[in-house]
């Protein structure tokens, strides 16, 4: 039996069991961020401040932000374990501290962002976004969206599992 | 009839509807024609599939912002767009640059048409051409000979 005239069908089958099974994956990724395993960038850097030399998250925010709200009480959950920085994000002030006051301060520290210089820096996609970082201030890692509860899971492992 | 031809027309050549507002654009005429192309090539990371100079997102009008501050600082287009791809990676280039882990991208249609065309060259030539068919034979000659004097 000739297989050619069934090559474009099989490539066909395939293409279409690929693209179904990325559709059903669900959730859509953001492209990996140019900042993994590099340092953060001079102007974060300079902006956050001295940072301790253990693994931390860099978390970008803002109070008018629903996935914001939705991902707090994971970060309030985190704080203890981790150490949260955050970047208010086109946030001011006073709406930004009563948002906090209302829901808890989970940081560290938290710098403001409000012309968006300091996001454009990160490469943010949008809002809310964690990066990782390692003891020796490199990115490990980015989340882009909201953290849910298996994100935060995997970023407790992946900062817990030594660096 | 006229007025719908002239609307038809009117329509046709109305500029695509760019997100950019006047107030964005750089003084110097010859900075922002730069600014605009190099606005279609880089991709809106928000919204993925279009232009920053399209997309109505804010992270686009930063985006904007920070390419006309670069060109007006004095960066060539290589260097603004090295300074989004620092930030961004390659996929804010809405066209992936042309380096050796790219080859495969970039060469695979190519690649692809030549690979069909080579296998289809290969397939006519191994088919058996048909024999001629035999010379007609005396009834047969007579029989045309009959039919076409």
């Amino acid at each position: 039996m000739r297989v050619l005239p069934f090559l474009p069908l099989a490539v066909l089958l395939l293409l279409a069991a690929w693209f179904g099974a990325a559709l059903l994956r669900g959730h859509d990724e953001a492209p990996p961020s140019a900042l993994l395993d590099k340092p953060l960038p001079p102007a974060i850097a300079a902006a956050l401040g001295p940072l301790p030399a253990r693994p931390l998250l860099v978390n970008v925010f803002a109070d008018w932000c629903a996935p914001c709200a939705a991902e707090h009480p994971q970060l309030m959950a985190l704080a203890p374990d981790i150490p949260l920085y955050g970047i208010a994000w086109k946030a001011p002030e006073p709406a930004l501290s009563a948002w906090l006051q209302q829901r808890g301060d989970p940081y560290a520290r938290r710098i403001a962002d409000l012309d968006g210089r300091l996001g454009l820096e990160l490469g943010i996609t949008g809002v809310p976004e964690t990066f990782l970082l390692d003891a020796a201030g490199r990115v490990r890692a980015r989340h882009a969206g909201p953290l849910d509860a298996a994100t935060a899971a995997e970023l407790r492992r992946m900062a817990g599992g030594g660096s | 009839m006229k007025a719908a031809a002239l609307a038809l027309a009117l329509g046709l050549a109305a500029a695509p509807a760019l997100a950019l507002d006047a107030g964005e654009q750089l003084a110097d005429p010859a900075q922002e024609a730069r600014a605009r192309a190099l606005g279609r090539e880089l991709r809106c990371p928000v919204c993925q599939a279009g232009n920053i100079d399209d997309s109505a997102a804010d992270l686009a009008r930063d985006l904007r912002r920070l390419v006309r501050e670069r060109i007006a600082a004095g960066d060539s287009d290589a260097q603004v767009r090295a300074a989004l791809q620092a930030r961004y990676g390659d996929f804010v280039l809405l066209e992936p640059p042309l380096r050796t882990d790219t080859l495969i991208l970039w060469g695979a249609p190519l690649l692809l048409l030549i690979g069909a065309g080579t296998l289809l060259v290969l397939r006519q030539r191994r088919q058996p051409v048909a024999p001629p068919p035999p010379a007609l034979d005396d009834e047969e000659r007579a029989a045309l000979a009959r039919l076409d004097p």
